[in-house]
């Protein structure tokens, strides 16, 4: 007996979406870090810190919109920290509209989460997603251990954001 | 495109030998599904008229374009009547509004499920049962509109635990949680009149709740007692509105009739048990709370004099009416911060809202 049968699934979507390109380097250029978890804005200082000459400049807020219009003036983006299903989902959100922007961007995801960052990309037909890790939970740091950890990740951050492939 | 042909030994073999092909697809919550036959599937879009190849939406967290006929297709392994589709059509299509936020509830970490409340006519067209048990097991409107729902979410949207879904527990309501309101029995004008739609429209809305918890007041005999009682349910700590960040998410009193009747008999409007509500949630006394979570609400200026607002006004308590008679039971459901609760008009071509559009 033959049945023929209608799938639920959708068909395979084939997406091939693009990555903004490594940037050059990041002297005299313009670099944003979405805030999208408590205390991510002192990883913004540091960064602050280390890249004289680079414009730093801080967005809060999940709303979509608002952080596209802010991304438009930037040439490079920290997002982060994505944790939590929904925050990643919302700052990969962000991070592909930043590519359809050309801005080169890099997640700060702790680290349960990396791998549904990578996946979720994945679907929307990237190839790769830059992210580096850091502890879950992120905002129980103490404030020494977050000064390190800001410290530890500003070289990891430059390399996904500008320099050689 | 969208066929697959499948022998079968036999057909007391078939139904087994379907499951296992149906749960190595990924097609299943893991529970047994009918198969989506193409006479079964085209019985259903015939009662729904709508184009096969209509996308409805856009599905998240996949962003996966969902059709009419993979619906349908849902529809069918869930085990709907024909009749039933355009409900689950219109479902789908108020998930996908920006303001339910699919993409959040599909793949957060919360115990977050749909659930989905039927208004209007369709009540008792579809069978619908709004009294005894409404919420649990028996009934095949309510068990498989809100199956199909979840079908579509697990096979096209990509709801997938531990892949693109994080939901650390995740809950029951993911198999299936689609209620009405027992519109007759209730005091009150029903959920869709009071957000804009005529008593005579079919209407689905869309939810993103947390969970269900039972609240019993048998002794109360005054509105006054009912109410606090209500309202010491909301206050728990823990429950997401509470959290700054999650400040406007709906709260969900699914009252059972007979508590209805108490507060109606007193007088009460079903805007005067929002309001009501509201006032006995408004002032929750800060040292109630950890200390970190205190700080949080002294940073956001969320506490105010000492005490920290549950709720940001009375429009955010819905008021539903359901459930069997004598019982004194009433649910709360408390609803992910991140999601507005959504409202179609059930119907051919489906429909938009005055109010919850």
């Amino acid at each position: 007996m033959a049945v023929s049968l209608v799938s639920p699934a959708p068909a395979p979507m084939g997406r091939a979406a693009h990555v903004a390109e490594r940037l050059a380097g990041l002297e005299g250029r313009r670099l944003g870090v979405l805030v999208r978890w408590w205390r991510f804005d002192e990883l913004a200082a540091e960064l602050g810190r280390a890249l004289p000459g680079t414009q730093v400049r801080t967005a809060p807020g999940d709303a979509a919109e608002d952080v596209g219009t802010w991304a438009s003036g930037l040439d490079a983006a920290v997002l982060g920290v994505a944790a939590g299903g929904a925050r990643t989902y919302w700052t990969v959100r962000s991070w592909a509209a930043f590519q359809g922007m050309g801005v080169r961007s890099v997640l700060v995801t702790a680290k349960p989460y990396v791998r549904q960052a990578s996946r979720l990309a994945e679907e929307w037909g990237f190839r790769e997603v830059p992210q580096v890790a850091v502890p879950h939970p992120f905002h129980e740091l103490s404030p020494r251990r977050l000064e390190l950890l800001a410290r530890r990740l500003v070289p990891r951050i430059l390399e996904a954001l500008a320099g050689a492939e | 495109v969208n066929a697959a042909a499948l022998e079968l030994p036999d057909r007391m073999e078939a139904a087994a030998e379907w499951f296992e092909h149906a749960y190595a697809e990924g097609w299943t919550d893991g529970l047994p599904v009918l198969p989506p036959t193409r006479e079964a599937v085209e019985r259903a879009l015939l009662a729904a008229g709508r184009d096969p190849d209509e996308v409805v939406a856009t599905l998240a967290p996949r962003l996966a374009p969902a059709t009419v006929r993979q619906v349908a297709a849902c529809a069918v392994m869930a085990g709907c009547r024909p009749a039933y589709l355009p409900a689950v059509l219109a479902a789908v299509d108020a998930m996908s509004d920006p303001a339910y936020d699919l993409g959040a509830v599909n793949t957060s970490s919360a115990p977050v499920a749909p659930m989905l409340l039927l208004n209007g006519p369709v009540i008792g067209e579809v069978g619908l049962n709004v009294r005894w048990g409404h919420m649990g097991p028996g009934f095949r409107a309510n068990a498989t509109i809100g199956r199909a729902v979840n079908l579509v979410m697990t096979i096209v949207a990509g709801r997938r635990p531990g892949d693109l879904s994080m939901s650390t527990h995740s809950q029951p309501g993911q198999y299936t949680f689609c209620i009405g309101e027992w519109e007759e029995r209730s005091p009150w004008e029903p959920y869709h009149v009071e957000h804009g739609f005529e008593a005579g429209d079919s209407c689905v809305t869309a939810f993103a709740v947390l969970g269900t918890t039972g609240v019993i007041d048998f002794t109360s005999r005054t509105a006054d007692g009912l109410l606090t009682t209500f309202a010491s349910s909301i206050t728990a700590i823990g429950t997401p509105h509470q959290f700054p960040r999650f400040g406007a998410s709906p709260v969900i009193l699914a009252l059972c009739p007979d508590h209805a009747d108490k507060l109606a008999a007193a007088g009460c409007s079903k805007a005067d048990v929002k309001r009501e509500v509201f006032e006995r949630t408004r002032r929750q006394p800060l040292e109630l709370w950890p200390q970190e979570l205190r700080e949080s609400f002294l940073a956001s200026g969320r506490a105010v004099d000492g005490a920290v607002p549950m709720l940001a006004g009375p429009e955010q308590v819905e008021v539903l009416v359901c459930g069997g008679l004598s019982g004194l039971h009433t649910v709360f459901m408390p609803t992910a911060g991140f999601s507005q609760p959504r409202t179609r008009r059930i119907g051919p071509a489906g429909g938009g809202a005055p109010g919850r559009g």
